[in-house]
């Protein structure tokens, strides 16, 4: 076994413990809670103690999307700058240059989405 | 990395962001603002092109430069000048997406051009899609027509499937052949199960951009509800990118000695795709009412004919045969994309001025609009391949060199679907000129302007007249083809 | 070589074929698209965690994830339009262009 499998023993030990801590504690619930139900109430999902009004699956206002996909692309375009953050060093100011070229098509991006009002609610 | 070797991409990425943050301003003539700019720096882009000295491998093997793929990067750049020109019909000087249609075509040129230099899978699959997304959004930009959202996303949705493909194949080619090089796969490739099921792969994500028959389900409906405009792009540019890669990919990636199975199957498969793509095209456009319908299976059946060009490349080991079918390619790929820019421009017209693009709606359109009705004949007898305009000379560099690979099959094939082919042509022709003009659709008739489109829609059939009698055309694609 | 990871990369490509086929919502589609991607990223992986320079397929895996997103973007981008347009997303609604 070479360090590189060896790295993930401690993956598998944290995913077994997560899992049995969560399964421990749905085993603890299912124990403790009363066996019998008197009240409608009691069988609902739980929101702040305030009875729920409508089913949880309602639709979103559409608008939302434009601020998701805009997160997304922005979001996912870091990628590039955790494999770059890693060899700055070794890489020098020519890689510093390059990441802020990457950075400036980006907020072209960001710029036009401003201009064209995607970021206003209304 | 030698930056200056890409000078060019780098001019079109910057105009475009330009232009980009400018369409968000309102200020006077704004359209033609915009619209020159854009024209203005894909001119810049070929200057610089012509400009900078050229070096072999300008990137590691990421990216070969030589005559070949710079003659592909020129013809991308000229050929997106009619079509930035004619898109000017598109907009009003209010419209919002000007800017966004203009900085697509760039990027998408782009994109094309960083794809016919590649010489490497990274590279490959990076044009591929930077190429594609922005088509994506192209089918589907400043559209009141209702199929135009259902064609965006027909086309989206099976783009993405076959470039998941593309990168499924390329890593499956990966796995045992290790390398993403072309030129260390001509060593490399030991022609394993995995790897020919990589190749299949590769070879069905390109197809799919070429439009070719297996894959060629979208591209009737992205033809018929995309903008005219749009449409005389996707069926061009594309076609280019994916053509000059392929042959570069089968004449520096495979080597024929290596593996008999892997080399039978690149041959055989790339045949099967050229024929069948020739005969589906032909026979189903015979029965098609709607003329963009019509240039959709046409322009399938016009890609199976390019294709025989890569599968001279693929059959014959031999230097000299391999020029010829990329001398071919070449010729050919330049004539079709004069031919469709100038059609799609016609129909362009037709569709603001009659209302729609049946064949009725072309019925006796010589009687109205006599330059239209000749433009348009002067194309489609071109894409034919009746002699002495430029499509006659394509097919003839793309059959001789058949001919000369021994491929006798495939050339009487294609023969005899040129044959099949002058039926739906001759039949808009015979529409334009001798039939009256249908009253339903001449109702809708607007009072013809200045149009853009059919500016280009002449200067393009002029050019298709004229470009297969000029010799110097002759010797920059044998100059090109050489360096293969 | 890693044939386990191989085989389950080929499993998780072979379901999003599967699925991208026979299902027919637009948006799960799109989902199975992104599996596709995902078995060959899993295969790059896999490959590469056996060469001496595993840094090539890595950094194609980088930019796989990368495309994929603005891909999804897009995709999003226009099954939203179709959306506002019509009011379904699913494929056998195509009335217009048969699918």
């Amino acid at each position: 076994m070479n360090d590189y499998s060896f790295g993930y023993l401690f993956v598998g030990i944290f995913a077994l413990v997560g899992l049995a801590m969560g399964l421990i504690a749905f085993f603890l619930a299912f124990a403790l809670r009363p066996k019998r139900i008197d009240s409608d109430l009691a069988t609902t999902s739980y929101e702040c103690g305030i009875p729920p009004k409508t089913d949880s699956k309602i639709k979103f206002n559409i608008r939302y999307i434009v601020f998701a996909l805009i997160f997304v692309a922005f979001d996912v375009e870091a990628v590039f700058l955790y494999p770059w953050a890693v060899k700055v060093k070794e890489l020098g100011t020519y890689a510093i240059f390059e990441v802020t070229l990457f950075i400036a098509i980006l907020l072209v991006g960001y710029f036009y989405a401003w201009g064209r009002g995607l970021l206003k609610w209304d | 990395m030698n930056f200056a070797s890409f000078y060019p991409e780098m001019v079109l990425l910057v105009g475009a962001c330009i232009i980009l943050l400018l369409s968000v301003f309102k200020f006077a003539l704004r359209k033609y603002v915009l619209g020159l700019l854009a024209i203005l720096t894909v001119v810049i882009s070929f200057i610089v092109m012509q400009a900078v000295p050229g070096i072999r491998e300008p990137a590691g093997n990421l990216f070969v430069q030589n005559d070949f793929s710079n003659f592909a990067r020129g013809l991308l750049l000229v050929i997106s000048v009619p079509i930035l020109i004619s898109s000017l019909d598109m907009f009003n000087d209010a419209s919002k997406r000007q800017g966004e249609f203009v900085f697509l075509m760039l990027i998408s040129v782009t994109g094309l051009m960083l794809l016919v230099q590649s010489s490497h899978m990274l590279s490959l699959y990076l044009g591929i899609e930077l190429s594609s997304i922005p088509l994506y959004m192209l089918a589907g930009l400043k559209s009141h027509n209702p199929k135009s959202k259902e064609a965006v996303v027909k086309y989206f949705l099976l783009g993405a499937f076959a470039s998941a493909m593309t990168i499924y194949g390329i890593s499956l080619i990966y796995t045992t052949a290790g390398t993403f090089s072309f030129v260390e796969l001509f060593n490399n490739i030991k022609g394993t199960p995995l790897e020919m099921a990589g190749f299949i792969f590769v070879l069905a994500g390109l197809s799919f951009k070429i439009a070719a028959v297996p894959f060629h389900f979208w591209a009737p409906d992205v033809y018929e509800g995309s903008p005219p405009i749009s449409t005389a792009f996707i069926s061009v540019a594309p076609k280019i990118g994916a053509l000059i890669v392929l042959s570069r990919f089968i004449s520096m990636g495979i080597n024929p000695a290596a593996s008999d199975n892997f080399a039978n199957l690149v041959k055989w498969s790339i045949a099967a795709i050229s024929a069948l793509s020739m005969t589906y095209g032909n026979l189903t456009a015979i029965w098609q009412t709607e003329v963009k319908r019509i240039m959709a299976y046409s322009s399938i059946a016009q890609i199976g004919y390019m294709l025989i060009g890569i599968v001279v490349i693929a059959f014959s080991p031999e230097a000299v045969i391999r020029s010829e079918g990329a001398r071919g390619i070449l010729m050919y790929v330049t004539a079709y994309a004069l031919m469709n820019i100038a059609v799609f421009s016609v129909i362009k017209v037709v569709e603001a001025r009659r209302g729609g693009t049946t064949l009725n709606h072309f019925k006796g359109l010589s009687k109205t609009d006599p330059g239209l009705a000749l433009a348009m004949t002067v194309s489609l007898v071109s894409l034919l391949g009746i002699p002495f305009a430029a499509g006659f000379f394509g097919k003839l560099l793309i059959f001789t060199a058949g001919v000369s690979a021994g491929l006798y099959w495939l050339v009487v094939l294609a023969v005899i679907n040129s044959a099949i082919s002058a039926f739906y042509y001759f039949g808009i022709v015979k529409n334009m000129y001798f039939e009256a003009p249908d009253q339903e659709c001449l109702r809708t008739e607007t009072k013809p302007g200045f149009s853009f489109a059919y500016l280009v829609a002449v200067i393009c059939s002029v050019l298709t007249l004229v470009i297969g009698l000029l010799p110097w055309i002759y010797q920059l694609i044998a100059k090109a083809s050489e360096s293969l | 070589m890693n044939y386990l990871l191989l085989i389950l990369g080929a499993a998780i490509f072979s379901f999003g074929v599967l699925g991208a086929l026979t299902l027919r919502n637009a948006i799960r589609i799109l989902m199975c698209i992104e599996l596709m991607l995902n078995g060959a990223n899993l295969t790059f992986i896999a490959t590469a965690s056996q060469l001496p320079d595993p840094g090539l397929a890595q950094s194609m895996v980088v930019f796989a994830i990368a495309i994929a997103a603005s891909e999804t973007i897009v995709g999003l981008g226009a099954i939203v339009a179709m959306y506002r347009a019509k009011g379904w997303v699913t494929l056998e609604q195509f009335s217009l262009l048969k699918w």
